[in-house]
């Protein structure tokens, strides 16, 4: 969502207008910032001394000393018996919240989120936790903390009943699914894609689960996502997450351990013509190779061993991709 | 008791969303709108008056206001709106008697049929419980209006729907494709779709919304300024007949299959660009009405603002000189700047001044039908919606229209009509009138029928499309049924009309809204100057724009007509409600740990079901 948005530049006098407002702003941020070392140093832990923390926080959480200042000091007043740590954890789960949703990609908040969440133990509510990394996954599907947090989630979610995870685990790899259809490209979903499919896949496997027709075999699995894949370079050929996806397919052992060689070998060919057409395509209309094709045909002769077919393509992208010419030059050192 | 109180209304905007019980000491209670002034108006003088309260008209109202101009807003009719009212049926009935007995300029030919249902004692509903848009109107989710409905938090007055149903009427039978979806997702799931057309398909998106700025999209376009857009997708994008109508006629929303490209693609891309700015539609309807509800909500802003409003009156006299005008309730207040007349509030002694300035403008015709139904017509609806658009591409019709046929459906559900029934708004863009009524007729007739065996009974259809369709699901029943064709039904049972009613209206507004979007002295009516008095600025009458594009435009013509520039347009700093105060998440030493804040900041995000919603996660901090 995020993406492709313009960020507003301010005109020279609106900006003077905003560092005019700005600087009472300033002089309390550092005031309130100084304050709060001096007591540090002096090593209180008060009530008091947090509420200065949230203070600042609020003006500024990429502050991450101050986070774990907070900790320590949460720390220290639950261990005086000065708060009540269930009721303060949850509040702090609420200031989080809030923060979260004016920074939605600052570390430090999701990382405290996490803390006190361990913080609570047993009492942590992980199905919660989902739906609201749910709903901002819906608002900003590219989040990549949003991403990383649900794994964290899922695996606080799993449990020692294997059935039940695989369960959730293959809900996950629809939610992967409806994501990447709503938008291609979205890596997060594709990378977070790759980390479920051997996961439930080995659990599918472990269970003997019938009920899944698609991760019966790897082969049909492969082919499935390749399928998905090269719509996907139909229909938006300059997306990167696809063509980065596309590699870990032919490349990744997960895969290809399995396959026998022949198999393997006629997978890449496979894949390798409908690059070269769609290439072809790309000539055709603007008169001019894709360099995304280029570059997947380079790593699939690489894979089949023909290293006498890659030259010529890197000789190709020399001329097409000036940007990234120097790396090409390079890479054609070892050919 | 003003006539205001007697005469049949729907609840104003400002009756169904009160302020807040108590009146804060900063903004002046809304004294004239719930209670117009009655009597006579207790002020000397005033800067600007406005006649007429159309969304235009009300919009500038508002803008003026809150830069701290003295407004005085007055309407010759009873309620609010003008030629963008939303009516009730006793309303439409009577406004038809005046349009015929020629009282309304610029409306002609009105015809209305009522089934004598709704006068009957035991009738569940009543003329109040419809609202019929003279003007109905879609707003697309990324447009200036909602922009402008935001910025001057007019929006919080009011309520909005999504509407995501595009449907296409073609080769006898009604279709709906990538419109209907995010378009991207509908392009990379649908199976019917070749690889190769979903990359042209791609291709000509990515097109549209390429930065307007690119060098090579202008280039593109300028080379193409005269090539109508059906030969640019067709040769440039190697697009089929189909997925061509559809682009140029649902989602562009063009009337004539000789659209130039620019135009074409800028239509097309209002539409692409307002997927998920708020969710997975394009669209959005205002509840209870289209430009009537909006021009409510900006009068309501204007009242705030300090407009005084007075309904049911008109202007009898104006003397140049003395800056000095007259009013049918026998008041005369001194007008300091400058008046903006209303093409329908015109009072005798200006007519010949208006007559002058529109004298060599094209006449624009817009014919419009309006049926209400006993359906719902949850059939053309997406899941959880109210409203549904039905295009009708030119020349799709038996009767060979020239122009397509534009029709928005709205049901109980937003508000216009009792639960169960539907309001049918079908325009044309034929000159012809005569025609348009046949197109009209003849667009209204494929509806009636599409709608009739859409609901019809199931079973037989089911029987039909099971031997055709091996995976026979329920799902795929309903879409089947959409898409069948219409020649071999003939209808059991007939459609239940409540009420029928059409006219034409005429604008001087272009269709392709070029006069409002580079307006000169010669081509707008708002710029014409007169002789014989250079305080009056006449407005134009609603264009025939079936989006509220053009709108904004067109206010910020006239409040730069007065006030010179359009810099301070709605520039109104609002206190700013949404800081963030850490201040609530203080905590207290345990005794009183359980007492802590329920502050409006520590909602979940699972239940922020709220206003907030409207704004995306974070969008103010968010740092690229």
């Amino acid at each position: 969502m995020w993406h492709n948005v313009k960020k507003q530049t301010l005109s020279s006098e609106a900006r003077l207008a905003k560092i005019e407002r700005d600087k009472e702003k300033i002089h309390s941020y550092n005031k309130l910032k100084d304050e709060i070392f001096k007591i540090r140093n002096e090593g209180s832990h008060t009530v008091e001394f947090l509420n200065k923390l949230t203070d600042l926080l609020g003006l500024n959480p990429e502050f991450y000393t101050i986070w774990n200042i907070r900790r320590e000091t949460l720390s220290s007043l639950f261990h005086q018996h000065q708060l009540d740590s269930q009721s303060t954890l949850e509040d702090e789960l609420k200031f989080v919240m809030v923060l979260m949703k004016r920074y939605p990609k600052c570390y430090w908040i999701w990382n405290h989120r996490l803390w006190c969440l361990f913080q609570l133990g047993k009492d942590a509510n992980w199905e919660f936790e989902l739906g609201i990394v749910s709903k901002l996954l819906s608002m900003d599907e590219r989040n990549f903390h949003g991403w990383q947090y649900r794994r964290v989630v899922i695996e606080n979610l799993e449990t020692h009943d294997d059935l039940e995870n695989l369960k959730i685990n293959l809900q996950e790899f629809k939610f992967t699914s409806s994501k990447v259809n709503s938008n291609i490209s979205n890596f997060s979903a594709w990378h977070n894609r790759s980390k479920l499919i051997p996961k439930v896949y080995h659990l599918v496997g472990k269970l003997n689960y019938q009920d899944e027709p698609l991760f019966q075999s790897k082969e049909s699995l492969l082919l499935h996502e390749l399928t998905l894949v090269n719509t996907g370079m139909y229909v938006d050929i300059d997306d990167s997450s696809i063509w980065v996806y596309l590699e870990w397919l032919l490349s990744d052992c997960f895969f290809i351990d399995e396959l026998s060689n022949d198999k393997y070998h006629d997978i890449l060919n496979d894949q390798l013509k409908i690059i070269n057409e769609l290439n072809d395509l790309e000539i055709t209309d603007n008169g001019k190779d894709n360099c995304w094709c280029l570059k997947a045909m380079i790593i699939i002769n690489e894979l089949l061993d023909n290293r006498s077919a890659v030259r010529p393509l890197l000789e190709k992208l020399i001329d097409i991709d000036p940007l990234r010419r120097g790396r090409y030059i390079d890479q054609l050192d070892s050919f | 008791m003003s006539s205001f109180h007697r005469a049949e209304r729907r609840k104003s905007v400002a009756e169904r969303s009160p302020s807040v019980s108590y009146a804060p000491d900063t903004i002046p209670q809304l004294a004239g709108l719930e209670k117009p002034q009655e009597h006579n108006l207790h002020i000397g003088e005033c800067d600007v008056l406005v006649m007429g309260t159309g969304l235009v008209e009300s919009v500038v109202a508002a803008a003026l206001s809150w830069q701290g101009v003295d407004v005085l807003h007055i309407d010759n009719k009873t309620c609010y709106g003008d030629s963008n009212s939303t009516l009730t049926i006793e309303q439409v009935k009577s406004w038809c008697q005046e349009v015929n007995s020629g009282r309304i300029q610029h409306f002609e030919d009105a015809q209305v049929y009522v089934t004598g249902d709704i006068y009957h004692p035991q009738s569940k509903f009543k003329s109040k419980d419809y609202g019929i848009d003279l003007t109905p109107k879609i707003m697309f989710a990324q447009s200036d209006l909602l922009s402008l409905l935001v910025k001057s938090r007019v929006y919080k007055y009011l309520e909005f729907q999504s509407l995501s149903n595009f449907h296409i009427f073609e080769n006898d039978s009604f279709s709906t494709k990538f419109a209907n979806a995010s378009s991207k997702e509908e392009i990379f799931t649908d199976q019917s779709l070749s690889l190769l057309t979903k990359r042209y398909l791609m291709k000509f998106l990515k097109f549209v919304l390429e930065d307007n700025n690119d060098e090579d999209k202008r280039k593109t376009l300028a080379d193409n300024a005269k090539v109508t857009i059906y030969d640019f997708l067709s040769q440039k994008f190697n697009l089929e007949t189909s997925q061509i109508n559809e682009l140029i006629y649902s989602i562009g929303l063009c009337i004539k299959p000789t659209t130039k490209t620019p135009e074409a693609i800028a239509r097309i891309r209002r539409f692409l660009v307002s997927f998920n700015v708020y969710g997975n539609f394009p669209v959005l309807v205002s509840k209870y009405g289209g430009p009537g509800e909006i021009s409510q909500g900006f009068c309501r802003s204007a009242a705030v603002a300090g407009t005084t409003y007075k309904l049911n009156t008109a202007l009898t006299d104006y003397d140049p000189q003395l800056k000095l005008a007259k009013f049918s309730d026998k008041s005369s207040i001194k007008i300091n700047e400058k008046l903006i007349v209303a093409p329908t509030q015109i009072p005798k002694f200006l007519q010949s001044s208006y007559n002058e300035i529109t004298e060599s403008l094209k006449k624009v015709n817009i014919s419009r039908l309006v049926v209400i139904v006993k359906k719902d017509c949850k059939e053309w609806m997406a899941d959880q919606e109210c409203s549904a658009m039905v295009v009708f591409p030119p020349e799709s019709l038996n009767s060979q229209n020239k122009t397509s046929i534009q029709a928005l459906i709205q049901n109980g559900g937003t508000g216009v009509c009792p639960p169960g029934q539907s309001i049918w708004y079908l325009t044309s863009f034929e000159q012809d009138s005569i025609k348009a009524k046949q197109d009209l007729q003849c667009a209204f007739e494929k509806m009636e029928s599409s709608i009739l065996r859409e609901s019809s009974d199931l079973d037989d259809v089911l029987d039909e499309n099971l031997s055709v369709n091996k995976s026979g699901t329920s799902l795929v029943v309903n879409s089947v049924k959409l898409g069948k064709s219409l020649q071999n039904f003939v209808p059991k049972e007939t459609l239940e009309i409540i009420c029928k009613f059409g006219f034409t209206q005429k604008t001087y507004v272009l269709n392709d809204l070029s006069n409002v979007i580079n307006p000169t002295d010669e081509n707008n009516v708002s710029l014409r100057k007169t002789k014989d008095c250079e305080d009056i600025i006449f407005t134009n009458m609603p264009s025939s724009e079936i989006s509220y594009d053009g709108i904004v435009k067109e206010c910020k013509t006239i409040y730069q007509a007065i006030t010179g520039s359009d810099d301070d347009f709605f520039d109104v700093d609002f206190e700013d409600d949404d800081e963030f105060n850490p201040a609530g998440f203080h905590q207290q030493p345990t005794t009183s740990s359980s007492n802590l804040k329920t502050s409006d900041n520590d909602m979940a995000i699972a239940s922020s079901d709220d206003e907030d919603n409207a704004h995306p996660f974070g969008a103010d901090e968010m740092e690229l």
